[in-house]
């Protein structure tokens, strides 16, 4: 959902300046420009001044800076709001690819936009050359699309989302890049609101980056703003009047790049940035109330019948929100077509989106207020992010998805996550931690979803495996779960439904177990696993010929499920723990649990000489523990795995590290038999 | 529902239904039984939906422009099918072409609902958003209403292509694929006179030819599940070609038509060609300048059936410092050119999907430059980044159609076989009585594997490299640490070997149990490996390594006095068509030494031969031959 154009803009890899547009405003463009300074206006020069050229080559090459592929040497960023909170960004950039990575990064740039609520101007773009020559880019060069790519892949068809493509000249090494665009929006998106926010670091060196606030003098008493994550304190701050604005000036001064790492949290946990705002979050929970009730009436008589049906047999209320819920998310799909003004954010009515049976996030989550209000549920939309992180200090726009909540008589509050219709619980278990805004007239404040258990999202797999003399394995494994591994287990059977390709993914698991493994049978449960009333379930047998190593006159075999093929989860810690190093913290996708069993009926003419050691790990956020128990001729093999958090800090990484580098290598641990008459 | 009586096509002799605009929310008798007769889900356990009829019905007109006509009904089965069809796609090229929807509609057993106009979108192509500059390739979104998991969609749309030089008239269709389908049709009409070259490869049916029209028509088709990593589809699917050229020569002599005007070879281009060759000669003059091309220029991926045939002037692809394959082949060829070298532009397809013998160049997706030199030939590939002079990927062993005026014609490519590049692993490891390894690893390798090094390491920043050489020594046993004093030598070029080295320590790689221990030999480091998964027990379908591969792992072990050898993997070869694995070794004291040599070459695997290829692959990835285990000497 692309609650706020400007969020696409305000990457941490992108700066803006104001300069010039305070030349602009005092006259004094024109004349900076002939005077050699170079930014917002279109230069008159013909050949770049000796000023411009001993900045850009005093800026640095790939022996004096590293880790970069380009150097920012001026970023400048100016933006002018309006009483309405409508605001006009006026940027500048001066860059200098020192690398051949960096020339092909830098041979075209974008510019997202939104034609419903901004315009975007691009004033000029050049290289400029060692030699102080210019080149100006031809308007010819600059083409203006619809933006499908990241979108599009998302079912989200808006026409609205443009961009604005710069293609340059070829770029040599010793060039540089200025270019200087204007975003002027249209309308605000949240009338009256007037906030906004920068990163102050980048992949890229930034010798020197300046952000310029412009806001209405009576309107400044409201603003709030905040530095974050400024450790070093490296932000300049300064502030002053100017004419009727009042100028916030944030500034940064050779800044290193980030490298980014595996698993690394979202940007605005760990780089420097700013955040303003004249709304607290009370404010601006009522403000998009405001903007999403409108639509929310329900007047299609069909769609009323429905919801009467839907609850009419219900015996709770719980009942009757997770029927409703259900059916939103099952019967509406996800795709985005553009229908209403403010598209990013204004939800369709809510009987077009069940007349058209789709709808986005925005949408659906709406139509779903709509009718547990109708089924007399208390009822209201609440925003969230769901990729990264929102920062409460200050009230401003951090979301990019939305869900609904239902407010039990009981007390109890369900929240919903429309979208997903495969999710028993009806919140997905990967919610830990994000922060939610629900929207109501009287405004609320942010809040945030807690860290799930791991019992919230446990698996558990039991299997019943023999291994016979020839070493050949048999087994039959049955496999559950709750919350996200519950979810991770639908999804497979939601989307892979031909019995063939369902045969075919399980048999990539069972593979990896040994490649000589063959899938005799695979059943889901539920079929459709879209019943939620079932808990869902893989049964899978398998066979794998040959699977024991005869080793002299030993035989060598691990339990099937010591390898922890099934620990979907882990697949994304194990990225994680790639590096020794770290500069970052790592941040993971859910708590959760995973229990296996496994019996392992022995063969009768080999006797058991040794067991794999135990495993006893015990890490702060990791805990995993191994047991071999023996039963007669069987051996049964436990494991449990805990991850109970999903943020581990830089100081606790080395130690994470090596209790997840331990479990791993507890998976290759083996059972050692030998023939009868043979013990040692 | 009301019946409003409409003139119709009747189904059986017509391929399409006539169209009452005005009744979009009525559906005819005739479709109503077509619907009717669907066959139930159960009949098709692997489909996500039964196409009803798909009919393509193409007109060419005598001023080279035409239309393309398409109907399309299905009925859905399942959600895989919801989702694929919910939003229909058509492709085309806003520069020359334009899309009218007569009709599209969801057809549920309650409702016949039209889609209005908001629900129609014309979207960039988001495969192709980088290449704005080549043309404004979009795709028509329709986003059909209230599609439930048994809906019928019906569309019936016109794409009308204006007379466009550089597009020659032809196709490669693959009549059906996955999804069941009760008719499929496919025309095409011609004025009389207009001769066309048509084939039909893969089982589709010969043509109904008369004098004006080409038909070709599959009906009752069972639909297929196919398994991963088959040939191309119009290898395995009923698949017809057509053309208007008669032969390799007159198709090769219309390309060139748009594309050797562009060649230019001006003093701008001799100028920037001389400071890249300077004094070098012959080979290494050509490597010389294709090392530049590939180095300095952003390649931009476009296919010349969306885009079309013509290339900016070589002068001006200098200038833009970004290409697609023909551009950046226009470019190569123009500075060949200026200095001496016989060099033409040529097709091949980048995936390696057979070319088939009717001259309709669609075949092939992608440009590259093929030069004469000294009685030899050499193809050079300016817009794969870390290919070497003569290195084709996967278009080895392929055919490749000359793109020249007097030189046009398609020939055989040869084959890259897996020994002519290899990486060689080299580990020595000592293991202290505490089960504590540490060592070192190298890597020599040259071709494929080689490329992959330079992709993964080349342009990297320092700290990124860093963390490439950490991850690496992660991949050879779990918790492996990396020891500072790394080497990697040849990225920089595209020719000739690349060396790497790193030292690495790791906790518990002898595992004691008891009396017993054991270890499993390293995995490698680097991922340079890639082959097709024997997940399937027995196939219906070919199986298609795309690329040869040679690995060879060489591992010295020196573990802890007090053990005793008991088991190591057996010596052991298979060598059959695809190619082999050896697996030999020797232990003198506590020194185990064993090597592990894997090879596969680029390969069709018919049903019938997939257990050979399954047995190599097994043998490879035994655990048996990866483990070795050792006793305490008592």
């Amino acid at each position: 959902m692309f609650s706020n154009q400007r969020k696409i803009i305000k990457t941490f890899k992108t700066f803006f300046l104001v300069v010039v547009t305070l030349s602009i405003l005092t006259g004094c463009a024109t004349s900076s420009a002939n005077r050699g300074k170079l930014g917002f206006a279109k230069p008159k020069f013909k050949r770049a001044p000796a000023e411009l050229m001993k900045k850009i080559e005093s800026s640095g090459d790939e022996f004096t800076v590293s880790n970069t592929h380009a150097i920012m040497i001026d970023l400048k960023d100016s933006t002018i709001f309006d009483e309405n909170g409508r605001m006009d960004n006026y940027s500048f950039n001066l860059i200098k690819p020192i690398t051949i990575q960096g020339i092909r990064n830098y041979n075209s740039f974008e510019f997202p936009y939104d034609q419903q609520m901004m315009d975007v101007e691009i004033v000029y773009a050049m290289v400029i050359h060692p030699d102080s020559t210019i080149e100006i880019v031809p308007d010819s060069l600059i083409i203006d699309r619809v933006n499908s790519a990241g979108v599009a892949e998302m079912d989200i068809y808006w026409t609205n989302l443009r961009m604005k493509i710069v293609n340059m000249p070829q770029i040599r090494m010793g060039d540089a890049i200025a270019i200087s665009y204007a975003y002027k929006f249209k309308k605000p998106y949240n009338e009256g609101l007037i906030s906004s926010g920068a990163g102050f670091q980048s992949t890229e060196f930034m010798n020197h980056a300046e952000e310029i606030f412009l806001i209405p003098k009576s309107k400044f008493d409201e603003i709030n703003y905040k530095i974050i994550n400024d450790n070093d304190s490296i932000v300049k701050f300064s502030e002053y009047d100017w004419k009727d604005y009042h100028v916030l000036k944030f500034e940064v001064d050779s800044v290193p790049p980030i490298v980014p790492e595996p698993s690394m949290p979202p940007g605005n946990m760990f780089v420097p940035l700013m955040l303003f705002s004249n709304v607290d979050w009370s404010e601006y929970s009522r403000m998009n109330w405001e903007n999403t009730e409108s639509p929310m009436k329900i007047t299609d008589p069909e769609l009323k019948s429905i919801v009467k049906a839907l609850v009419e047999t219900c015996k709770t209320e719980y009942d009757s929100v997770r029927a409703i819920s259900l059916f939103v998310a099952q019967d509406i799909r996800y795709v985005g077509i553009q229908m209403a003004d403010k598209e990013g954010i204004t939800p369709h009515d809510v009987n077009e989106t069940f007349k058209a049976r789709s709808g986005v996030c925005k949408d659906v989550a709406a139509l779903a207020v709509a009718m547990l209000r109708e089924a007399g549920i208390e009822a209201y939309n609440v925003l969230i992010n769901v990729q990264g992180y929102v920062i409460s200090d200050v009230a401003m726009n951090q979301f990019n998805h939305q869900i609904a909540l239902a407010r039990l008589k009981d007390g109890r509050e369900i929240f919903i996550d429309v979208t997903d219709d495969v999710c028993i619980d009806l919140l997905p278990g990967h919610y830990s931690k994000y922060g939610f805004l629900v929207l109501t007239e009287k405004g609320e404040n942010l809040k945030y979803f807690p860290l799930f258990e791991p019992k919230h999202n446990e698996g558990k797999i039991i299997a019943v495996t023999k291994i016979d003399n020839e070493g050949n394995l048999t087994g039959k494994i049955e496999y559950t779960g709750m919350g996200l591994s519950d979810e991770i287990l639908r999804q497979i059977g939601h989307y892979i439904q031909t019995e063939d390709d369902r045969r075919r993914f399980i048999s990539r698991f069972i593979t990896e177990i040994d490649p000589n493994a063959e899938l005799i049978d695979f059943k889901i449960y539920p079929d459709p696993v879209t019943d939620l009333t079932e808990p869902a379930k893989f049964i899978i047998e398998y066979k794998i010929p040959e699977y024991a190593v005869f080793a002299g006159d030993y035989l060598l075999f691990q339990p099937s499920l010591a390898s922890q093929v099934f620990d979907l989860l882990s697949m994304n810690i194990d990225q994680a723990i790639s590096l020794q190093d770290r500069n970052l913290p790592v941040r993971l996708i859910a708590p959760y649990r995973l229990d296996i069993s496994e019996t392992i009926e022995l063969t009768d003419e080999y006797v058991l000489v040794s067991l794999p050691e135990s495993a006893d790990i015990n890490n702060k956020f990791f805990k995993f523990d191994t047991k071999y128990d023996i039963d007669g001729k069987n051996v049964i093999y436990i494991s449990k795995t805990i991850l109970s958090e999903i943020d581990i800090p830089l100081d606790d990484y080395k130690d994470f590290r090596e209790a997840f580098n331990n479990y791993r290598t507890s998976r290759k641990g083996m059972l050692i038999l030998s023939i009868k008459d043979h013990r040692l | 529902m009301k019946k409003i009586f409409y003139l119709t096509l009747i189904l059986i002799v017509s391929s399409i239904y006539a169209v009452d605009l005005s009744a979009d929310t009525v559906i005819s008798e005739d479709l109503a039984k077509l619907m009717a007769q669907v066959p139930p889900a159960e009949n098709f356990p692997n489909a996500n939906y039964y196409v009803i009829t798909e009919s393509t019905i193409v007109t060419l007109s005598p001023d080279g422009s035409y239309n393309r006509e398409i109907y399309f009904l299905a009925k859905l089965y399942n959600f895989a099918g919801k989702r694929e069809l919910s939003n229909y796609k058509i492709n085309f090229n806003a520069d020359f072409q334009k899309v009218e929807l007569i009709r599209a509609r969801t057809i549920n057993s309650n409702a016949v609902i039209p889609v209005n106009e908001k629900s129609v979108n014309d979207i960039s192509h988001p495969n192709y958003s980088d290449a704005a500059m080549y043309g404004d390739f979009q795709q028509k979104v329709i986003s059909l209403p209230a599609v439930s998991e048994s809906s019928v969609v019906e569309i019936h749309a016109i794409v009308k292509t204006d007379t466009n030089t550089s597009m020659p008239f032809g196709k490669l269709v693959v009549l059906v694929d996955e999804p069941p389908t009760r008719k499929r049709f496919y025309e095409v009409k011609f004025s009389k006179g207009v001769e066309l070259t048509w084939k039909s490869i893969s089982g589709a049916p010969k043509s109904r030819k008369n004098a004006t029209s080409l038909i070709w028509e599959i009906t009752d088709y069972k639909g297929e599940n196919i398994e991963n990593n088959t040939p191309s589809l119009r290898e395995v699917f009923p698949t017809i070609l057509y053309s208007l050229s008669k032969t390799w020569m007159d198709e090769s002599a219309k390309i060139s038509k748009i594309t050797e005007p562009k060649i230019v070879v001006n003093e701008k281009i001799k100028s920037a060609t001389e400071k890249i060759v300077g004094d070098k000669k012959g080979k290494e003059a050509i490597s010389a300048i294709l090392f530049y091309i590939q180095q300095n220029f952003t390649q931009i991926d476009t296919r010349p059936e969306y885009f079309g045939y013509e290339p900016y002037t070589a002068p001006k692809i200098l200038e833009n410092g970004s290409g697609d394959s023909k551009d950046l082949s226009v470019l190569l060829a123009a500075m060949l050119r200026a200095i001496g070298i016989d060099a033409s532009l040529a097709l091949v397809t980048s995936y390696g999907a057979r070319i088939y013998d009717i001259p309709m160049s669609y075949q092939m997706n992608e440009f590259l430059v093929i030069v004469w030199l000294d009685g030899k030939k050499y193809f050079l590939y300016p817009s794969q980044r870390y290919a070497d002079v003569g290195f084709l990927g996967r278009a080895s062993g392929e055919k490749s159609l000359i793109i020249d005026p007097e030189k046009g014609e398609l020939i055989q490519t040869d084959l890259l076989k897996a020994s002519d590049g290899n990486a060689t692993y080299n580990f020595d490891i000592n293991i202290t009585p505490d089960g504590k390894a540490s060592g070192t690893v190298t890597l020599e390798c040259s071709g494929i594997p080689a490329m992959y090094m330079r992709a993964k390491f080349r342009d990297q920043k320092k700290r990124k490299v860093k963390q490439l050489f950490q991850e690496a020594a992660s991949n050879i046993s779990s918790g492996a640490n990396l020891v500072p004093d790394t080497l990697l030598r040849g990225i920089e070029t595209n020719t000739g070997p690349v060396n790497a080295k790193l030292g690495f320590t790791i906790d518990n790689y002898m595992m004691f149990q008891g009396e017993m221990a054991l270890l499993w030999f390293p995995d490698a480091p680097f991922m340079l490996l890639s082959y097709p998964a024997i997940t399937e027990q027995s196939r219906d379908f070919p199986l298609y390594n795309t690329l040869p591969q040679k690995v060879i792992f060489k591992y010295k072990i020196n573990f802890p006095m007090g053990y005793e050898l008991v088991y190591a993997p057996p010596e052991q070869k298979i060598d059959n068509q695809f190619g082999n694995v050896i697996i030999y070794g020797n232990n003198i004291d506590n020194t185990i030494e064993y090597t592990v040599e894997f090879e596969l070459e680029k390969c069709r695997v018919s049903p019938e031969k997939y257990k050979d290829y399954k047995e190599l692959i097994k043998t490879f990835m035994k655990k048996g031959n990866r483990i070795v285990l050792f006793k305490k000497i008592v």
